[in-house]
């Protein structure tokens, strides 16, 4: 069964053809063009299904990111068709409840960071991803350990420094494990690029001075939040009761 | 091929390479609609229109981390082109007619077309290549799945549990077969014709 042409065709790639050897490759290779060709696809082959490969898990990664991004843009886009209606009910519901409960509440109620707290549900974990380290974030962050998912976070976010999204659930699981003044840092950096996110690293930064009884700062993060985004609604409210 | 100038859309080549969400989401933004549209124009649905786009990136992706892809053409035109062809060839396998309702037509250059033909014929053989490793018996496909995924053969041959030296030549001699496979294949044939 051994055919010793592979062998020389690989000890040829691989520049370990010496001598002789390597003179009668070169010879055959300049005059018969079929066996060039041969040794030609046989490169490509190996090279192609070499970088398939060994990239699998980065194409996971682009693929799952190229994944959310497209449903963040539809999602901006039906929610830009609703959020009137959604607002006037909403008035509707915060005027129903105003009459009912009348005024006698609505003073020395200062917000508490608590209150806001519920963060989004994350779900970034990359399907194949061998040490599956960004599945043990998720599931961290998801049941409220946030002490662990900051340990796992603060190994990846290196690696991950481009990836908006991990960045800002990095920044929760530093307000939550009261790491203020670096949540401020990832957070500030991301409300000063112009990622999808700006608008709720914004919210975060105003909830991150909240927790501190900061309500002054909290009040000039949120007061930055455009109008017509997810986040306003949120930072009107608590404005209100600042 | 690397000698060429990098047209300055070379960024969002870059940008897939890095997984840059910043830029990708701006591809999203300015290109994705036109092609949504198309899609949608031409019998498909929103997923259909997704699924295009994603595919048509990653396969971007590769080229360029695989082969350098340098851009010498607008990206709009490009990308637009490569899509709208993948959705083509969809509409193909399902037998339906290529009815074009809209074909937004911007000026396309030869260069645009050059670049995009480059990129499908890289796709089609990086295809053909993985479909007839699959189609190898098992210890082929074992070892050089193995191979190509972990690169020390050192560590290939512990994993099989057989000699460095023996794992070395069975390698060459599965990929010497597998040569054999594409060159006999239909489709290599019509690649090589192009």
């Amino acid at each position: 069964m051994s055919n010793p042409k592979y062998e020389h065709i690989a000890e040829y790639l691989s520049g370990n053809l010496k001598g002789d050897e390597l003179k009668a490759f070169e010879k055959k290779l300049k005059e018969n063009a079929d066996f060039a060709e041969e040794v030609r696809l046989y490169a490509e082959i190996e090279k192609s299904l070499s970088h398939r490969l060994s990239h699998q898990e980065e194409e996971n990664e682009l693929r799952h990111n190229l994944q959310r991004i497209a449903k963040e843009q539809t999602s901006i886009k039906t929610k830009s068709k609703v959020i009137s209606l959604q607002r006037y009910s909403k008035w509707l519901v915060a005027a129903s409840i105003a009459l009912l409960v009348g005024i006698f509440v609505v003073q020395n109620q200062t917000p508490i960071y608590s209150d806001y707290a519920s963060h989004a549900t994350m779900n970034i974990s990359v399907r194949g991803s061998s040490n599956g380290t960004l599945e043990k974030v998720q599931d961290a962050f998801n049941t409220k350990d946030y002490a662990l998912a900051y340990t796992h976070l603060s190994r990846l976010s290196e690696y991950y420094k481009d990836n908006t999204e991990l960045q800002l659930f990095y920044a929760i699981s530093m307000i939550e494990t009261e790491q203020y003044d670096l949540a401020k840092i990832v957070l500030t950096k991301i409300a000063d690029g112009d990622s999808l996110f700006k608008n709720e690293a914004l919210w975060y930064l105003g909830l991150n001075a909240l927790k501190q009884n900061d309500l002054e700062t909290c009040k000039t993060y949120l007061e930055q939040i455009p109008q017509e985004t997810e986040e306003y609604e949120k930072a009107k409210s608590l404005l209100r009761k600042l | 091929m690397n000698n060429k100038e990098a047209h300055k859309d070379q960024r969002y080549i870059e940008a897939l390479l890095r997984n840059d969400s910043k830029l990708l989401s701006e591809i999203y933004q300015k290109f994705a609609p036109k092609i949504r549209r198309y899609v949608l124009n031409n019998s498909g649905d929103a997923d259909a229109a997704q699924d295009i786009i994603q595919e048509t990136l990653v396969t971007i992706y590769h080229q360029a981390k695989e082969k350098g892809l340098v851009l010498t053409a607008p990206f709009d035109a490009y990308f637009f082109l490569l899509c709208k062809r993948r959705w083509l060839n969809v509409l193909k396998k399902r037998g339906q007619k290529e009815v074009t309702k809209i074909d937004e037509n911007v000026s396309i250059s030869d260069n645009v077309y050059e670049q995009a033909a480059e990129t499908e014929l890289y796709e089609s053989r990086s295809v053909l290549f993985q479909s007839k490793l699959a189609e190898m018996g098992k210890a082929c496909r074992e070892l050089l799945e193995k191979a190509f995924a972990i690169k020390s053969m050192e560590k290939v041959a512990e994993a099989l549990g057989i000699s460095y030296a023996y794992a070395r030549k069975k390698k060459s001699q599965c990929i010497g077969k597998l040569t054999q496979m594409v060159q006999a294949s239909a489709v290599y044939q019509q690649l090589k014709s192009l």
